[in-house]
């Protein structure tokens, strides 16, 4: 699988030496393994990944593609269904990109049903969840 | 409840100067109620969105219909909405004739409500874009004055003082940089006091297309659409104690320009509403133009079925 190959890629090129360079390393293969697939809409340009992955910089950050939002007033129920979940500090979406941003509170870890089902409830539908945080011991970031 | 003989009397009177009119003005009254009709568009479970929607509609003849529809939305579910839709204010003027003398006389007061049920029936997402189509069903109650000015015809009243019904289904197909809408729609009124609005079929359609930001990179939270809208209906004569009312029913198809300013917790937006084509028989006068304001608020709530 296209995703798979990308970011086995990425973390067996062992030269990022810290975990946190390896994560937005690994954010930035997924996304564009998911642009390559169609499933990120119009293609982003290289630059652009490049500042997505700079924006995931604390390895809590779950990044998750939510389809079906095109306008500005259309974020509003999905970030408030969001922040509704106990461990969730901050949301922002990405429009183009139809990624959500999910900033996690000190500590905290939020199972991928219940963020799907957030999404769900807001009348979107949930697709990948991209965890950057590289566990101790692990070599690839963790796709689900 | 029937009207007293002296009212359906002046009614009767000035019947052959402005009933038309009237008629014309209330049907097109009801032909809208969005900017400019409602969408498919996804509300999430929980969102309260209240909407306000001052218009202003003109005819030839110093005929004006002004009035003030505020709007409430409830997501129910992922896939039901609640939406009830109310006619806060509705001030209706037109040349009316009473014992030979015509002068312009006013009726104001509150307007009819109607309660929809909207139901998600089928989507499909992707990344930057959604289809759907969605079935409504309402009930117009008669909330509202439908005696405000004595003088005035049943027509011009601010309330029709008549149960109704409405079903539509609407589509819509958004992207980022546009988005695409068509509503085809029927309703109906039952009798009141001798009186029944004629039924109504609409079609409508609108695009949007995205003006500012072009550039939707990071986390956009603005953006300027223009707008292009249209509204077609056609309805049929009115009926009083069973016989036609003359000149009543017809057809309008407007052209609504505009503009539509949204961020993620509001909106606000603007149009105009032009005639393309119009058919009746309202002694020589015509529909003129329109315009409509638009500004919408989201709330949030975390109950939902």
């Amino acid at each position: 699988m296209e995703v798979d190959h990308s970011m086995r890629r990425t973390a067996n090129a062992g030269s990022l030496a810290s975990g946190r360079r390896t994560a937005r390393a690994a954010v930035l293969a997924m996304v564009m393994a998911l642009s390559a697939a169609g499933l990120a809409g119009a293609p982003a340009a290289h630059a652009d990944v490049e500042a997505m992955a700079a924006q995931a910089a604390p390895d809590d950050d779950i990044l998750m593609i939510v389809k079906g939002v095109t306008y500005p007033f259309s974020k509003f129920g999905l970030i408030r269904r969001l922040k509704q979940i106990p461990s969730v500090e901050a949301v922002w979406f990405d429009l183009q990109h139809g990624m959500a941003h999910i900033r996690l509170k000190p500590g905290g870890d939020v199972p991928d049903a219940e963020l799907r089902r957030a999404i769900v409830n807001a009348a979107y539908t949930p697709g990948e969840i991209f965890r950057p945080k590289v566990q101790a011991g692990q070599s690839a970031p963790v796709l689900r | 409840m029937r009207p007293p003989h002296g009212c359906r009397g002046r009614i009767r009177a000035c019947l052959p100067v402005c009933l038309v009119l009237l008629a014309w003005v209330l049907g097109a009254e009801r032909a809208r109620a969005q900017l400019t009709f409602p969408s498919a568009s996804p509300v999430s479970a929980g969102n309260v969105v209240v909407r306000l929607e001052p218009e202003i509609t003109t005819f030839s003849g110093n005929a004006s219909s002004a009035g003030l529809l505020a709007v409430g939305l409830y997501g129910a579910s992922p896939d039901w909405t609640v939406i009830v839709q109310d006619h806060t204010l509705v001030s209706n003027t037109a040349p009316v004739t009473v014992g030979g003398h015509t002068a312009n006389r006013t009726a104001t007061g509150l307007g009819d409500t109607l309660m929809e049920l909207r139901y998600t029936l089928y989507s499909v997402d992707d990344v930057g874009s959604t289809f759907r189509i969605a079935p409504y069903f309402g009930i117009f109650a008669p909330t509202g004055t439908d005696n405000a000015n004595p003088a005035m015809p049943r027509g011009l009243q601010p309330g029709t003082g008549a149960w109704g019904q409405r079903e539509a289904i609407s589509a819509t197909w958004s992207k980022l940089f546009w988005n695409a809408e068509a509503q085809v729609g029927y309703e109906n009124y039952a009798q009141s006091a001798g009186y029944t609005f004629g039924d109504s079929f609409y079609a409508d359609a609108g695009f949007h297309y995205l003006l500012w930001p072009r550039n939707l990179e990071g986390d956009v939270n603005a953006e300027v659409f223009a707008s292009l809208e249209t509204n077609y209906t056609a309805t049929n004569k009115d009926r009083m104690i069973g016989a036609t009312v003359p000149g009543s029913g017809g057809q309008l198809w407007t052209a609504d320009p505009g503009i539509i300013y949204t961020t993620p917790r509001y909106s606000v937006d603007a149009t105009a509403l032009l005639p393309v084509y119009q058919h009746i028989s309202a002694g020589g006068r015509r529909y003129a133009w329109g315009v409509l304001g638009l500004f919408r608020y989201a709330f949030f709530t975390e109950h939902h079925w």
